[in-house]
């Protein structure tokens, strides 16, 4: 199927939640997005739902829309769920001898909290009659000692099916240096138990470390099962409605592929959902011409929070799920406990404390009315009055606002001796510093400053505090982007398609003998990369190919990427880029920490393969400054929590801020699935895209 | 919970200074960490950082190692009382790594202090700690298993100026290449802690140039009052009282197999509480415990147990004393007594001293958190070998310190879990295991296997964290040479509440093995195909050779037990079985459980069983049955002046005595009992055997306690509620 070659005037994104289905579809003229619940049996139901949604605001149905869609990306959660909950596919695992202890033993599942209660083993990923041990050895050197013994192989084989096992890994030690006995393993395994999934640790993630490597492996066997399905499904029920187009996958890394290439490595949809946004930032920001990105999202249970400098996002290598180091890449974002339904608590010493416990959807915040009776931030902001309890979620929920308070009141006020109001402001506050913290450690941490950057503020509850954050952590600028409400999913139907490719070579650069090895494992990679876009339709011209290195000195332990010329390595290169990594490295990590006079070490090499998909445009118009200034739809009484005093602030609605409109705070902005709150000294103006774009005053 | 109010400042005020001065030192730490190539920094974790004030007052800790608690106060005062202030300038830096000069724990745990100055003034201190791969002299990375005093052990930097304008000084840096090995990772380590620290000086003058000096100390005033309120509440929710304990330091290193009484009394008195260690005289080789390493380990165990959720600050200390008792004792050493494990040998039985004595208050406190918090004592032997040669591939000097090997011990069994693998020393918090590979590239060998030994956990209603077993063969060095350790060879860690203890350390040399010829000839070297000689040694050598084609390999120890095994629920001493985790033996033996041909638990048989090991402990059939709701990690209650078995309600005398002497009292050889349990302990050859105590309640026959000791001992002391007893303040313990 060719996915740049299929006709369609639309064409559909969707970012499958915990809780909600967001939808963003492109039509001819303009964006539409709806909104369902995420049906967890089958989830083709709720996307369906969505597409219901979606269709009807162009007057049409989804058996109208789908004939005519040419694509239909899917940003889903079903294989973060599969991973973090370790619900799956019965994983079998072969091994080396010697080591069918490597799962239980996790790495060393030691956390950094000192409490010992927390101390505990981590919970079994695979079980252990489904782990069978191999006589088989391969050396650091890459030669190997021990050959596989096929009878002992297909007798485990056996062992594995009988215990149950759907899906088999092959974790053989150093088999990224030599994989024969892997291989050999994945021959057998296929005359032997042909129905089952496979992954070889070397095919997974060819680089050093064994645990990362066979967790990958472990984890894309155990992700498999929900993937196929929800493919399965999908694809017979969009089918049925006349879907023709390409359906493709976003993937944690930022990029979209098939659906081949998906279900033999479904491991690279984790945390595809987050990743939606950060891309759907990346777009907003090129057409708007700001370089330098902090990106916020704040949810029901977690703020999740990333950097692009110069519009490029960071990866994190080697992600790790709780105590499971992987070896997946995928975008480095940052999440911390602070979501609309973060419970506020005191602590040991009377200090008022904001999450990492969620009321999450059921019950939900005391303002629900579900039987939550603990205070979470969604009730402090309904306490001070910057969420209307008639209109939240366009009336999705009536919210009660005497139960907020008294949840305030019973939790926080009364023990501390407060006003509930002042007590709601702390609560507000200090959802403000976790995020503002998270912040922080993506940026301040890695050499950025934040008045460097314009911060990227998404989901429906992250406008009430945006201002407020970035007062703090001294970001001038602030873009509320149009979609924000559904903007994951956005950025998910924007998507490019990118594969991403690793290999361990462990080059010593001042050693002239490896240029050679190192060109030949690019020109597999490269090759390998070609082959798969096509194998997708991709036309090959357009596919650009970006190679990046791993280095470090000679001795260290952690590396740092950089990019690699694309083209074939020549000594003089090698000179050069060990001649330039002191400073590279010190921009890192601050002056006076390189290690002068050591050589550098090419550690691992990678491939990214991206082909540039055109994007679907979203609303524009023409902005009119100086306009008369709009009508407010209200004035609301509020608790300024950064003032810490009530005033009467104007309330405005979406249709009253067209392109060009500015206002000052205080006032407050309702578009009905997202609330912007605009404290005094800042202000808001509205862009031709109708991003809204916030500053503070000087 | 007492509710805070800061006097002048809103707390919300005082939290976010908090955690903005936390986020320095955190950043201070990955700064250190992506900069390290020292896998004992990226993955042991062995380091940390912190932030005091211009009193040299703790403002925050962020770091992997607990006990640097101490030694950051240490090293600050240190640098103060050598250097006259006046003379400090913004760029200086100190190194402090002597444990009787500069506030170290041990020599190879490498302090950094330089001062943050704002507005030309100092405001406050950068302390960042890191073990270094080596510090010279004649131990390899800072054992000095034969050292007789500290000049003979290592480099021993007495806080002095060796950094300036924030950069190594190049002749002190020549001085430190050409006195350590592996020159070029410790010169390289340090810088990275030059460069943590620069991060922190930095971002410490931009905020005290946002929010001003005076707000910036007032600030740091209250952090530290609400994390003394919080340490107070803490206390109070232990009953008053006396507990104490009583623990035995190894060391055999010259043949001799010393065992060293050491002793703690926690006294608890309101919101307050001392801590007393007493020993005999410090000796001539390296388990002496000095200063920063004693009160260190104390913060080690404070923190994991008790104090896990309070902010560390100056505060903290405040409502503690701790009485080191006279100078020159193994609890209180100074110069000329070797310490470079005065952390490992002396400092980890403090940590087993203080679960025992903590858990002995938290089991009689009517808080339920805080009666949560009883746990067996955890393993931590320190089992390893550092070695140094030439690297036959590339001619290169090459060092052997396997870190994955002196990790993988049992965790404690806790109220809450079975103790976890992989839990290393009880102050290492963060640490990760090495990867085979990268062991394979750092260290010159191969690991040949890594795997959980079988019933090294000790028994209990929740069973303590299993030890591992780990071989590694010499392959890239013709011959190394160096010290080989343990701390925990001939005293097992003891259980809690009536749980049995874990299994002590052990490991052993091949010596001449087929091994290289099997890889030559595609033969797989597992554990029956090696042949070899395997000497009989002591426990730690002094004089450590392994040559190629040398195979060591290490079975760890477990943590101890947490409760009666009589009372674990059969079903998961049946999955433990079925994981390999504990035999069929100790689970009819220790458990009482007996398992169906299908691997369930056989209820009828489990109950006959249990009803016999309860016969069997007291020589007689029970007179009384266990209470369907009896606590089970709470065997003993005061009820009315006398002391009560919580499983049947049996009186056991008044509370002025030990409860012990009411219980029926069987004691065994350890190593014979261990021989029955499938457990492991080294024989003691020499001397008063080591032994185990097993007190059980005459009408019921619950475990109530089990306690190692020397043969010919006095019994372990019971608890005291409501007693305020010092030790002596000059007490010296026979030596």
């Amino acid at each position: 199927m060719a996915l740049d070659t299929i006709e369609g005037e639309y064409a559909i994104g969707v970012d499958v939640g915990g809780t909600h289905t967001d939808l963003i579809m492109s039509t001819p003229d303009r964006l539409v997005r709806s909104k369902a619940f995420t049906t967890h049996g089958n989830y083709s139901e709720g996307i369906l739902r969505a597409i219901d949604l979606a269709a009807a605001q162009i007057d049409m149905t989804a058996q109208e829309v789908l004939p005519r869609c040419r694509a239909f990306v899917n940003g889903s959660t079903i294989v973060t769920n599969a991973i973090t909950e370790l619900r799956g596919a019965k994983v079998g695992v072969l091994i080396t001898r010697g080591f069918k202890d490597t799962f239980r033993l996790a790495g060393g599942a030691r956390t950094q909290d000192y409490d010992d209660h927390l101390q505990i083993p981590p919970p079994e990923v695979v079980e252990r009659d489904c782990v069978v041990e191999v006589t088989e050895r391969v050396d650091s050197a890459g030669r190997i000692i021990v050959g596989i013994d096929d009878d002992e192989v297909r007798a485990g084989i056996r062992t594995l099916k009988a215990n149950g096992a759907e899906a088999i890994a092959v974790c053989f030690l150093w088999s990224f240096q030599n994989p024969a006995n892997e291989l050999r393993a994945g021959e057998l395994l296929h005359e032997e138990f042909a129905e089952a999934f496979v992954t070889m640790s070397h095919d997974a993630h060819p680089v050093i470390g064994e645990f990362p490597r066979f967790m990958t492996a472990v984890f894309n066997c155990l992700s498999h099962r929900a993937t196929t399905r929800y493919i399965d499904g999908l694809k017979t029920e969009l089918g049925k409605a006349g879907f023709k187009g390409a359906m493709t996958f976003f993937q944690g890394i930022g990029g979209s592929i098939g659906i081949e290439a998906v279900e033999r490595k479904p491991i690279t949809l984790m945390q595809s959902g987050p990743a939606g946004g950060v891309m759907g930032a990346r777009q907003i920001a090129e057409k708007l011409g700001i370089r330098n990105v902090l990106v916020g999202d704040m949810g029901g249970t977690s703020f999740d929070t990333a950097v692009l400098a110069n519009l490029t996002p960071t990866v994190a290598h080697e992600a790790a799920f709780g105590a499971y180091r992987t070896g997946i890449n995928i975008l480095d974002i940052v999440s911390v406990g602070a979501g609309g339904g973060s419970i506020a608590w005191l602590d040991g010493r009377g200090v008022p404390q904001v999450g990492p416990h969620s009321a999450g959807s059921e019950p939900g915040p005391a303002c629900y009315g579900r039987g939550g009776m603990r205070p979470t931030v969604t009730d402090a902001n309904v306490v001070l009055g910057l969420i209307d309890p008639a209109n939240y979620l366009k009336g999705a929920h009536q919210l009660d606002v005497d139960a907020a308070r008294a949840a305030i009141d019973a939790h926080i006020a009364t023990p501390l001796g407060w006003t509930v109001d002042r007590a709601a402001a702390a609560i507000f506050d200090l959802a403000v510093i976790e995020m503002a913290n998270a912040l922080r450690m993506v940026s301040v941490e890695r050499g950025y400053h934040p008045r460097d950057f314009t911060f990227f503020s998404y989901g429906g509850g992250l406008g009430l505090f945006a201002v407020e954050i970035c007062r703090r952590l001294g970001c001038p600028t602030i873009v509320v982007p149009d979609n924000c409400a559904a903007f994951s999913a956005y950025g998910v139907l924007t998507a490019d398609y990118v594969r991403q490719y690793n290999r361990t070579v462990n080059w010593t650069l001042d050693d002239p003998s490896g240029v050679e090895a190192v060109n030949a494992a690019l020109a597999e990679m490269q090759a390998q990369a070609r082959a798969d876009a096509q194998s997708e339709g991709i036309d090959l011209a357009a596919l650009e190919i970006e190679p990046a290195g791993e280095f470090r000195f000679l001795g260290q332990v952690h590396q740092v990427s950089r990019p690699l010329p694309n083209r074939p390595f020549t000594a003089e290169d090698a000179a050069r880029l060990a001649e330039e990594f002191p400073a590279v490295y010190e921009t890192n990590y601050g002056e006076g920490t390189a290690w002068k006079g050591s050589s550098v070490v090419l550690v691992n090499i990678s491939i990214k393969a991206v082909f540039r998909r055109e994007k679907p445009a979203g609303r524009e118009q023409e902005p009119v400054a100086g306009g008369p200034p709009p009508k407010p739809q209200a004035l609301r009484r509020i608790y300024q929590p950064f003032l810490r005093e009530h005033a009467e602030v104007p309330v405005y609605a979406d249709a009253a801020l067209p392109p060009g409109t500015a206002i000052a705070g205080p006032c407050i902005v309702d578009v009905g699935d997202t609330t912007l709150y605009i404290p005094s000294g800042a202000t808001c103006t509205r862009d031709r895209y109708f991003n809204f774009s916030l500053a503070l005053n000087a | 919970m007492t509710t805070a109010r800061a006097n002048t400042f809103d707390i919300i005020d005082v939290e976010v200074h908090q955690k903005s001065i936390r986020n320095i030192a955190s950043e201070m730490a990955v700064t250190l960490m992506r900069t390290s190539g020292s896998p004992v920094v990226t993955d042991a974790k062995d380091f940390s950082t912190s932030i005091l004030d211009d009193k040299a007052e703790q403002l925050t800790f962020a770091g992997h190692v607990t006990f640097h608690v101490s030694t950051a106060v240490a090293g600050v005062e240190a640098v103060l009382r050598n250097n006259p202030v006046e003379d400090i300038r913004p760029g200086d830096g100190f190194i402090c790594n002597d444990p009787h000069t500069s506030g170290a724990i041990h020599q190879g745990d490498v302090g950094i202090v330089m001062p943050f100055f704002a507005g030309g003034k100092i405001v406050g201190w950068g302390y960042v700690n890191a073990h270094l791969l080596d510090v010279g002299g004649s131990a390899v990375s800072g054992f000095a298993a034969g050292a007789f005093d500290n000049y003979s052990e290592a480099l021993a930097f007495p806080a002095v100026r060796v950094i300036r304008d924030g950069r190594l000084d190049e002749q002190w840096q020549k001085f430190i290449a050409n006195n350590v090995r592996m020159s070029g990772t410790v010169i390289n380590d340090i810088r990275s802690m030059i460069a943590a620290n620069n991060v922190g000086s930095r971002r410490i003058a931009a905020l005290v140039d946002e929010i001003g000096t005076d707000r910036f100390r007032a600030l740091n005033e209250e952090g530290k009052n609400l994390s003394e309120r919080a340490m107070r509440d803490i206390i109070s929710c232990l009953p008053d009282g006396t507990y104490e304990s009583v623990d035995w330091v190894e060391y055999d290193g010259r043949g001799h197999e010393g065992l060293y009484e050491i002793r703690v009394r926690l006294i608890v008195s309101g919101d307050e509480m001392t801590l007393q260690y007493r020993g005999g005289e410090q000796v001539d080789c390296f388990i002496n415990g000095a200063w920063p390493a004693v009160v260190g380990q104390s913060w080690t165990t404070l923190l994991a147990q008790l104090a896990y959720d309070v902010p560390v600050n100056a505060g903290i200390w405040r409502p503690i004393t701790f009485d080191l008792g006279p100078t020159g004792t193994i609890v209180n050493a100074v110069a000329p007594a070797p310490v470079t494990m005065s952390h490992i040998q002396t400092g980890m039985k403090i940590n087993k001293l203080l679960a025992d004595v903590f858990s002995q208050a938290c089991s009689l406190s009517s808080d339920p958190k805080i009666a949560a918090r009883v746990a067996s004592q955890s393993a931590q032997d320190q089992t390893y070998f550092t070695a140094y040669g030439i690297d036959r591939r590339n001619g290169q000097p090459a060092m052997a310190f396997p870190m994955s090997v002196g990790m993988t011990t049992g965790g404690p069994a806790q109220t809450n879990s079975d103790g976890m693998e992989v839990y290393a020393a009880q102050c290492m918090s963060g640490c990760d295991m090495p990867d085979v590979e990268l062991e394979e590239t750092s260290q010159p060998g191969m690991i040949l296997w890594r795997r959980i030994a079988q019933d090294t956990g000790g028994a209990g209603v929740t069973r303590g964290g299993l030890g591992v077993d780990t071989a590694m063969a010499i392959l890239h060095c013709e011959r190394m040479n160096g010290g080989a350790y343990t701390n925990t060879a001939l005293i097992p860690p003891r259980g809690a509440a009536g749980g049995f203890p874990g299994a002590a350390a052990e490991w052993k040399l091949w010596r001449k093995t087929n091994l290289l010829e099997m890889l030559d000839t595609n033969v797989f070297p597992d554990a029956d195909r090696i042949t070899g000689e395997v000497p009989q040694g002591t426990a730690t050598v002094t004089d450590f050779q392994i040559n190629r084609g040398d195979i060591y390999d290490v079975i760890h120890g477990g943590g101890g037990g947490l409760g009666d095994p009589l009372r674990r629920a059969p079903a998961l001493v049946a999955s433990d079985v079925a994981n390999g985790f504990v035999s069929d033996t100790v689970a009819r033996e220790a458990y009482g459980v007996v398992l169906a041909a299908d691997g369930q638990c056989d209820p009828a048989a489990t109950d006959a069983q249990r009803r016999a090991i309860r016969a069997q402990r007291i020589g007689r059939a029970p007179t009384r049955e266990v209470k369907a709701d009896a606590p089970l990690f709470a065997p003993l209650r005061s009820s009315g002046g006398a002391w009560e078995c919580s499983q049947c309600g049996e009186g056991l005398g008044p509370v002025e005595r030990n409860w012990r002497e009411a219980a029926v009292t069987t004691e065994t050889d350890v190593a014979s009992r261990f021989a029955q349990l499938h457990s492991q302990v080294r024989a003691r050859l020499e001397g008063e055997p080591v032994v185990m105590r097993e007190h059980c309640c005459p009408a019921c026959a619950s475990s109530l306690g089990v306690d190692i000791a020397l043969h010919g001992t006095a019994p372990l002391p019971g608890m005291r509620p409501g007693v305020n007893d010092p030790f002596p303040a000059d007490m010296v313990l026979e030596g």
